[in-house]
């Protein structure tokens, strides 16, 4: 049922080209999926995306220098939606569903249960959600995590932890403020 | 299911946007030049002020009115050493289209006693460039009470304005030395509105109520905006 060929980051893939064209188009999806895991919208998603690659282009050249720009990218998406919590309109709720399909049994499961863990992701703390997305989604280290969020290796696993747990608790009780 | 599967799967129900790169030029464009408008902005009102500043300060004489010396972010408006009383246009405009309180531009006069040996300079700067040559005989006859320089040894101070009538100014020295208040004779009508202001002095104490004064500026800073 997974599709990872779509989800997950091309992290085995060859070289990332320098030019920012080629990068987007290459590996802007991905950053789209991790903002949508952190902000639970897919529009609010394409926007934080969009607002990333707006601010990195700025110093592209020199980001690029450097060598692979991903993680300098995916660090400015972070902080980008951190920041973005404050905004006045973060307080709307969004309107996005998913399709139903209630023809189809396992479908319709599955459908209930990303919904209820989308639901779930947007109930944790900012902070803990980032930290739970970058280490059991993107798969980096309890190192890469902090030096992404800016923070000590203790704070993520602490955070994480939490995050944990909280997620845990949701799905087990069913908790869907939104139902 | 595992965690890392599910946020997998969570995150591959989210659709790619075909306009995405075009729609992040455009963000930039808007972005550069939302920028480079602040910045011409920011820059335009800086100059501007310091040109209005600068401009005001400036005598259309052309032989010994208020003159400016643009130092640090700041600007030294030289109005007391014109040589003529009453004779150039100074002005105490700070700027960025703000006027301190008192006389407006071409509204206010101010000089000096004509001294015996000829005009003085116009301008002496106060940050640290070497003076003009002292004139040879006293410009006026100021009056220090405090602490006043050595006789015979000339002095460049600093201090502040702390009062102004149409023909006297008084500045209170607090610098090394020397120090108490300064009050020499400059006829300005109306007084000037620098109360307060930074001010630098310049001359040579010589005798035990004589002063040559060279040089007297106050320090208007440019507003910001």
């Amino acid at each position: 049922m997974l599709d990872t060929d779509t989800a997950v980051d091309d992290y085995d893939a060859p070289p990332l080209p320098t030019d920012f064209d080629s990068y987007v188009i290459r590996r802007s999806p991905a950053l789209l999926r991790l903002a949508f895991l952190l902000t639970g919208d897919r529009f609010k998603a394409e926007d934080l995306v969009q607002t990333t690659l707006a601010k990195v282009l700025h110093r592209w050249d020199a980001t690029a220098a450097k060598g692979d720009p991903h993680p300098y990218v995916r660090t400015v998406l972070i902080h980008t939606a951190l920041g973005w919590r404050r905004r006045k309109w973060e307080g709307e709720q969004s309107t996005y569903q998913l399709p139903e399909h209630a023809s189809d049994h396992d479908f319709a499961d599955l459908a209930a249960r990303r919904h209820q863990l989308r639901s779930a992701l947007l109930q944790l703390p900012p902070r803990q959600r980032a930290a739970v997305v970058l280490r059991h989604y993107d798969d980096l280290s309890e190192e890469q995590a902090a030096a992404v969020l800016g923070c000590s290796v203790g704070t993520v696993k602490s955070q994480t932890a939490k995050g944990l747990e909280r997620l845990r608790t949701l799905l087990e009780t069913n908790d869907d403020p939104n139902d | 299911m595992e965690l890392h599967d599910a946020l997998t799967d969570l995150a591959g129900t989210v659709t790619d946007d075909p306009h995405r790169l075009a729609n992040v030029h455009a963000r930039h464009r808007r972005r550069r030049r939302t920028r480079v408008a602040v910045t011409a902005a920011s820059t335009a009102g800086v100059v501007g002020a310091a040109v209005v500043v600068g401009a005001l300060a400036f005598s259309p004489s052309s032989s010994g009115g208020p003159q400016a010396n643009l130092a640090a972010g700041a600007v030294w408006v030289d109005v007391a050493t014109s040589g003529r009383a009453p004779s150039a246009v100074t002005s105490t405009t700070l700027g960025g289209g703000q006027s301190a309180p008192g006389p407006k531009v071409g509204e206010q006069t101010c000089g000096v006693p004509v001294p015996a040996g000829g005009p003085p300079k116009a301008m002496v700067p106060a940050d640290g460039r070497p003076e003009p040559p002292p004139r040879p005989e006293p410009l006026s006859t100021p009056v220090w009470t405090g602490t006043p320089p050595p006789v015979g040894v000339p002095f460049s101070l600093n201090g502040t304005v702390t009062g102004t009538t149409n023909d006297s100014v008084t500045i209170t020295v607090s610098d090394g030395s020397s120090e108490g208040t300064f009050v020499f004779p400059s006829v300005c009508d109306p007084p000037l509105a620098v109360v307060g202001a930074e001010a630098h002095i310049a001359g040579t104490r010589t005798g035990l109520d004589t002063y040559e004064l060279r040089a007297f500026a106050v320090r208007v800073q440019p507003s910001p905006s």
